[in-house]
């Protein structure tokens, strides 16, 4: 025995991984992808996934996006987006960290999430369920075995392969269409993943072809019952129940439950509505189709909400479109049309970043998917209050911001005066909606001036980014500035100069100015003809010219008294003008800014 | 001549037209009204013949740079000194004078007037070309000027009788023109000698004393602004 105690430590030394199984070798896989040993992660990752071993905690999901991404290094996309489907089917909420895992990762789980919400299959009708090997090898085909039931069933397996209940068939690894149908009952049809050397069991409970169709609109929302099974949480649309007198509870936060006893015909669909409070948005097309959901029509409820919605239909306001989208998904997420439901989503998110489901409109399911989908969306907006009046530096603007995939946000105040240019306002990390204070006064003391601006948000998140506009009209608040003081009346002021008399040389001057103007008029005169040697009107003139010099060419002289009388009172005038101006230059400055936001067309 | 005559009235609407709109430095236009006190003295062999009255017009300065064009147009009547002498006559006077500013108180002038005197004894007009030089002083202050003239009148053509040998004309006036006010004030008199030749025995003189209150508008930066100054 001695001598075999040697051999036997190196045969459990040999096989360390592939004897491992559930949370061990998953912990084993990690540490060899940790350490890079992608090929000697693949066995220990797919042994260590099997859901029977554990719940699907944080440890699985991470073993999931690795198991992804060894098998997206090493070049096995199509049994990464296997693997990828079989976690998003089997756990909803599974969703790879963006941030961490390379974007390969990212963009095959978006596709598995596209892939799975878009081949929903009734639960209630079909299950899988897998059954893991002893030893796993990665390259091993797996096995899809249709469980047999109390009636003929027969299953069809992608275009040609065909299963009776019990039997089971090997398949390369991958995602089958399977349709499970038998005579007298409804048909179900279902997605399941084939996983290399696990086997996947199909078991279906199909329903007679007379079931009935249950419906149930409840606001807030709860959780339903039927029969003690749960059912899910409302609304549910085309629940299949067979005919017959079912017992139903609803029950919801904060409220008694409610319990109610139907009977359901062959083939009868049957609604139910639990809505206590009316929804509106004051447009009558889209009120009426909201009060289809609420009474549980909720096939023609959505069918009437995507025709108003439709590209060729006139623009509803941003408000009331995002509740008509936000209703569009929760009634197409009842459906089963996840994919549809997150279209709609992405598209409320992209219209209005600032919507936030009440409380009792979206269930945790469809918030999840709400707020999954919001991260994933690149889009900002920004805005501010429509028309307030704030005083410089007491307030600030308050701008909120929200924006759908999390980032860094820069606000930008573009200025076009005197040249294009932006000034950097702020930064701030935003996760959904956050509010940046802009003041209204610059480091230098200065207020921002009247006019018209437009603000700027940026958001560079991961991929491409995305930015808002906002334009802002500022306008300064009349303000009650003091006049300044006139001029000084010239009944206050005393004359600076007087005339005096004509000098002798002013008098010379007029005289000879007065004779030539008569000299040359008597000159071409002729006495003889207009009876006078001067005519009268000659001596008018030059007696206007000889008087006009003297009147206006008699020197001033200046009156010291009154100039330094008239100097003291301009100069206290232009004292007085100075402090008004100082005051009036304060009072505008500190004068409240009117500013009214509008979004930029 | 018909063609010649409309030109002749087209051509003060045009050079208005061309002087308000084409824009050029120093640019300005004054319209004057005008009040005046004509006296017409003949002396044809040893009877002197003295009619006076009152005529009024309209007169317009267009300024541009240096070079001034003037027209204006009088009307009136001439009523005899001593009843019973001559008959009344109308009188009216059209004329266009061309100024060039040699110097700020020298300019030196060109001028056509048109005078024609109608009565029951018949039609006379008088077709008068001048070349001439004034002076002008300010008394005091830029606004108020007085000027002094002398023209030679080398082409005077009179309808139905001897054209002049000799004439000449004086003008002397005093402007006020304030600076701040748009309205500008002249006092003028002018004195218009005609000497015949001695086989003639005629000799006669026309003189006139007027008062002319004017409005001026001067383009400044491409504007039209309203001022009485020079």
């Amino acid at each position: 025995m001695r001598t075999l105690a040697p051999l036997i430590l190196v045969a459990l030394t040999a096989q360390p991984a592939l004897a491992q199984t559930g949370r061990r070798a998953l912990e084993a896989g990690t540490e060899r992808y940790l350490l890079a040993d992608y090929p000697g992660a693949v066995p220990l990752l797919g042994m260590g996934l099997d859901p029977r071993a554990g719940s699907t905690d944080e440890l699985w999901l991470h073993g999931v996006e690795r198991l992804a991404d060894v098998l997206l290094v090493l070049r096995q996309d199509s049994l990464a987006a296997t693997w990828l489907r079989w976690a998003t089917r089997l756990a909803p909420e599974f969703a790879v960290n963006e941030e961490v895992m390379p974007p390969p990762v990212v963009r095959a789980a978006r596709a598995a999430r596209a892939f799975v919400d878009s081949t929903p299959q009734d639960r209630f009708v079909a299950q899988t369920t897998f059954q893991w090997p002893a030893s796993f090898r990665a390259g091993a085909p797996g096995t899809i075995r249709l469980a047999s039931a109390n009636i003929p069933i027969t299953a069809r397996i992608g275009a040609d392969q065909f299963l009776r209940g019990g039997e089971s068939r090997v398949l390369p690894p991958g995602s089958y269409d399977v349709v499970v149908s038998a005579p007298g009952y409804l048909p179900t049809r279902l997605t399941a993943e084939v996983l290399p050397g696990v086997t996947t069991v199909v078991l279906v409970s199909l329903l007679p072809e007379t079931a009935g169709l249950l419906y149930v609109a409840a606001r807030p929302w709860g959780t339903l019952f039927v029969d003690g099974q749960r059912i899910g949480y409302t609304s549910v649309a085309a629940h299949r129940v067979v005919p017959g007198s079912h017992r139903l509870r609803l029950e919801r936060d904060g409220q008694p439950v409610t319990d109610t006893t139907i009977v359901v015909a062959e083939r009868q669909p049957v609604r139910l509505s639990w809505v206590t409070t009316r929804d509106t948005v004051g447009e009558p097309r889209i009120d009426s189709a909201f009060a289809r959901l609420d009474a549980g029509e909720i096939e023609r409820g959505v069918d009437v909400l995507r025709d108003l919605l439709a590209p060729h239909q006139p623009s509803f306001p941003a408000a009331v479109r995002a509740r008509a989208l936000a209703r569009l998904a929760e009634a197409t997420w009842s459906l089963g049309a996840k994919d549809s439901a997150r279209a709609s989503l992405r598209e409320l998110v992209q219209v209005n970043p600032f919507y936030t489901p009440r409380a009792d409109q979206f269930n945790p399911e469809l918030l999840a998917a709400y707020t999954q989908v919001r991260c994933q969306t690149p889009v900002i907006a920004i805005r501010a209050p429509r028309d307030t009046v704030l005083t410089p530096f007491r307030d600030t603007l308050p701008v909120e911001i929200a924006v759908g995939q999390p980032g860094e946000v820069r606000i930008l105040l573009r200025l076009t005066n005197p040249r294009r240019r932006d000034s950097l306002l702020t930064t701030l990390t935003v996760e959904s909606v956050a509010i940046a204070s802009i003041p209204l006064s610059g480091p230098d003391g200065g207020v921002l001036a009247p006019g018209l601006y437009a603000i700027e948000g940026e958001v560079a998140a991961a991929g491409r980014g995305a930015s808002d506009l906002l334009q802002l009209t500022v306008e300064r608040t009349p303000v009650d500035t003091t006049p300044h003081e006139p001029s000084i009346a010239g009944a206050a002021t005393r004359p600076e100069t007087r005339k005096r008399g004509p000098s002798l040389r002013t008098m010379g001057e007029g005289i000879g100015l007065g004779a030539l103007v008569i000299l040359v008029s008597a000159t071409v005169n002729d006495g003889d003809l207009s009876g006078r040697s001067i005519p009268p009107a000659a001596w008018m003139v030059g007696a206007s010219v000889a008087l006009a010099n003297f009147a206006f060419k008699r020197p001033s002289v200046p009156i010291p008294e009154n100039i330094s009388h008239n100097e003291l009172l301009r100069a206290r005038r232009e004292a007085r003008n100075r402090i008004t101006a100082a005051e009036n230059a304060t009072k505008l400055r500190l004068a409240p800014l009117r500013i009214r936001a509008t979004r930029e067309p | 001549m018909t063609v010649l005559s409309g030109l002749g009235r087209l051509a003060p609407t045009l050079a208005s037209l061309l002087v308000l709109t084409v824009d050029l430095a120093g640019q300005s236009v004054s319209g004057r009204a005008v009040i005046a006190a004509p006296k017409s003295s003949v002396r044809v062999g040893g009877v002197l013949d003295r009619v006076d009255g009152v005529w009024g017009g309209l007169a317009l300065d267009f300024h541009v740079g240096r070079f001034t064009l003037s027209g204006g147009g009088m009307r009136g009547q001439l009523t005899p000194s001593q009843a019973g002498t001559a008959p009344k006559r109308d009188v009216g006077e059209l004329s266009l004078d061309g100024q060039y500013e040699f110097r700020p108180w020298l300019h030196f002038e060109l001028q056509y007037t048109a005078r024609a005197f109608s009565s029951a004894a018949g039609y006379q007009r008088w077709d008068i070309v001048g070349v001439g030089a004034a002076g002008s002083r300010d008394l005091g202050t830029p606004a108020v000027r007085a000027a002094v003239g002398l023209t030679w009148l080398p082409v005077v053509r009179v309808s139905g009788q001897e054209a002049p040998t000799f004439a000449l004309r004086s003008d002397v006036g005093l402007s006020v023109a304030p600076s701040r006010f748009p309205l500008a004030f002249t006092l003028r008199y002018r004195v218009e000698r005609f000497r015949f030749s001695k086989s003639a025995i005629r000799s006669e003189q026309f003189e006139a004393l007027a008062l002319s209150v004017g409005v001026r508008a001067r383009r400044v930066a491409g504007r039209w602004t309203l001022g009485g100054g020079r």
